[in-house]
């Protein structure tokens, strides 16, 4: 199928999506999670994939990864610096891997290897990737440790994942990550299982590195708060598509599309009003299933037209913002 | 009024098993809170992962010992009452949880679930009207009655908490001690979640404890905040004076900690993180709780941990160097 926006500064980008799709195929059938996704990421930048639970926000970064169930497939384009990592061999995007692109994982401690030390655990993308000499993988990790704030750093690589407390363990995965100075980094809800302060902490930490290094970040979150702290441009997922996207702060200063608007409304602060009902969104996000042929988020919506029985495209509206719904123009 | 619930310097903790030639030894983990609760008000419990207040809940519904100090339902002192008397009271005080989906036994129709309550509390109701109770209890958490057919597995997690909540009230309890309960949840549920907490208060005059590590939703269903830290209460204020100025630093940073949706206030937040983190419950330091990573510390803090001292404005914080309000 075509791509329904055509995007401008195709090879300025560091990443353009085209019609990404990713399936998943099972004994009914066949369930689609991601629907024809574009998106754009220049280098140095912070793009953050907001959504809730089955809106297939992280099955996006993980088809990337070639990290895809069994059963997954993905479909349409991610170019990557102009390769598309859809379609290379195992081997090629491996090296990627390695190389320019890493992944932070929600929980730290299932993503590190209980039995290796952490300075070899770390190591060892350097070596494996970039055929550095062990010794000075090692003192390059102990470096990035350092870097990322974990007190004595030389014999904390000494120890074990158990032996950190979670918000060291998700420095230390920053720390693996950034070793090999990715291009592109994918983080998805790397600050979720941590405390707030400890939140504060490694969002400042992964800012602070990524304008160093340029390196630019995916970043998947559920927390429009997160989104304020680090994302520069933001893109809200529903069912699988793409809702609205633009930069972070007219998102969260005027939202467009009925979800994004609900999901600011109903985003607790500390200093909105106090009223004895919080705002809501009706009904519960959407898992599984059938992709409608409405638009996804109309069963919940309360501005539905007609009109929203077929899925609005998305287009363009407003500076650096796209928007897919048909009260577009209405409100 | 007596209070429906109160706390009088309740020390709980457990103990570490010994060997063979040591003795078991007792590690506190929650140090001398005390609170009183009316009908109708809720106290939001806030701190970090392991300062205390998931056990605190647990002893508030003597599903743990006191060590030291009492609880108080109405009055009454449960670790006195004879096991029979202490059954029945249960009924009065529940509780939900933080994983909804793992609070449901996964072989239970929702039914059995929510009717087990009060064939414990309530055995001389009728099979019918334990049926009547359970269609009313899932039609006011906002389920329809075939609901009661379903196994937990077809849930989500909004559903799985209304049917936590249920479960609670079915009862007609007086206390509820809600622990993380809308944590799990996607943000959209989570207003819905509040929401029917809120209103259920209001129709059944319920007091909710309201355990929570996210001070912006505590702000909306509390009455009076409390703030801990490894163990002990550092701060104590009515909701209003709270959020206007915390009085301890660690609870200015907690506030200071949750990313608002305000990207010009996250700007400027930047780089302002709080370093450090905080010691372990097994080896709290000599002073305050606090001093390692506050801001403010000075030697004495190191050395003498400071007392809970009241403030103007029924308020209380433990704090050396605390600023009073104007």
């Amino acid at each position: 199928m075509a791509c329904e926006t055509p995007l401008t500064q195709m090879n300025a980008n560091l990443l353009s999506l085209r019609d990404l799709s990713v399936h998943f195929a099972h004994r009914g059938g066949q369930t689609t999670v991601v629907d024809r996704v574009s998106l754009d990421l220049a280098a140095g930048q912070v793009l953050g994939i907001v959504g809730e639970s089955g809106s297939g926000k992280s099955q996006l970064l993980f088809s990337l990864m070639g990290l895809l169930a069994g059963n997954g497939r993905a479909s349409g384009r991610a170019l990557f610096e102009g390769v598309d990592l859809l379609s290379l061999p195992p081997k090629a995007l491996d090296r990627l891997r390695g190389a320019s692109l890493s992944m932070i994982f929600q929980d730290p401690m299932t993503s590190l290897n209980p039995y290796t030390r952490i300075g070899d655990q770390l190591a060892e993308g350097l070596i494996h990737h970039q055929a550095v000499p062990r010794a000075q993988a090692l003192a390059e990790a102990v470096r990035m440790l350092d870097r990322v704030r974990i007190p004595d750093a030389a014999r904390a690589a000494r120890r074990y994942p158990h032996e950190f407390s979670g918000g060291m363990r998700q420095r230390v995965m920053i720390a693996m990550a950034l070793l090999v100075k990715p291009k592109l980094l994918l983080a998805d809800e790397p600050t979720t299982a941590l405390d707030v302060t400890i939140q504060a902490q490694v969002l400042d930490l992964m800012s602070e590195i990524a304008s160093e290094t340029g390196t630019a970040i995916l970043f998947v979150t559920h927390d429009l708060g997160v989104v304020a702290r680090i994302c520069d441009r933001v893109a809200v997922l529903y069912g699988g598509r793409i809702m609205e996207d633009g930069p972070a702060e007219t998102m969260l200063t005027s939202p467009a599309h009925p979800y994004a608007r609900g999901l600011l409304a109903t985003t607790p602060r500390m200093d909105d009003a106090l009223t004895p009902r919080l705002p809501t969104i009706a009904g519960t996000p959407r898992s599984g299933g059938a992709m409608l042929p409405s638009c996804p988020f109309a069963p919940r919506c309360g501005a539905r037209l007609p009109a929203c029985d077929t899925m609005p495209p998305l287009r363009p509206f407003g500076p650096e913002r796209r928007l897919a719904c048909h009260l577009q123009g209405e409100t | 009024m007596t209070p429906v619930l109160e706390a009088r310097n309740l020390t709980v903790g457990y103990y570490s098993p010994g060997g063979l030639f040591t003795k078991p030894l007792f590690l506190p983990i929650v140090h001398e809170v005390s609170f009183t609760l009316q009908a109708g008000q809720t106290l939001g419990i806030v701190g970090e992962s392991g300062c205390g207040k998931s056990t605190l809940g647990r002893a508030l519904l003597h599903l743990i010992p006191a060590a030291k100090g009492q609880v108080l339902w109405r009055g009454e002192n449960p670790a006195d009452l004879p096991r029979a008397a202490l059954r029945q009271r249960r009924a009065d005080m529940q509780i939900i949880f933080q994983d909804p989906v793992a609070a449901l036994d996964p072989r239970m129709t929702l039914g059995r679930i929510l009717s087990r309550p009060l064939a414990t509390f309530e055995p001389s109701l009728s099979k019918a009207d334990q049926l009547t109770r359970v269609a009313e209890v899932l039609h006011r958490v906002g389920l329809s009655a075939d609901f009661a057919g379903r196994f937990p597995h077809e849930l989500s997690g909004g559903q799985a908490q209304r049917v936590g909540i249920a479960r609670a009230i079915i009862g007609r309890p007086a206390v509820i001690v809600c622990d993380e309960p809308v944590s799990a949840l996607d943000v959209s549920i989570q207003a819905q979640v509040v929401n029917l907490l809120m209103d259920l208060q209001a129709e059944m005059g319920l007091a909710l404890v309201f355990i929570s590590h996210n001070l912006a939703v505590v702000r909306h269903i509390s009455h009076e905040v409390m703030v801990m830290c490894l163990g002990r209460v550092v701060e104590q204020a009515p909701r209003d004076a709270f959020y206007a100025r915390p009085l301890h630093p660690y609870a200015a940073a907690l506030k200071q900690a949750v990313p608002q949706p305000d990207v010009a206030a996250e700007r400027l937040r930047r780089g302002q993180s709080l370093p450090g983190e905080l010691p372990s419950i097994a080896r709290p330091p000599a002073g305050c709780v606090f001093s390692s990573r506050c801001p403010k510390a000075q030697d004495l803090c190191r050395q003498v941990r400071p007392e809970l001292t009241s403030y103007p404005a029924a308020r209380t914080a433990a704090c050396h160097f605390v600023d009073t309000p104007p």
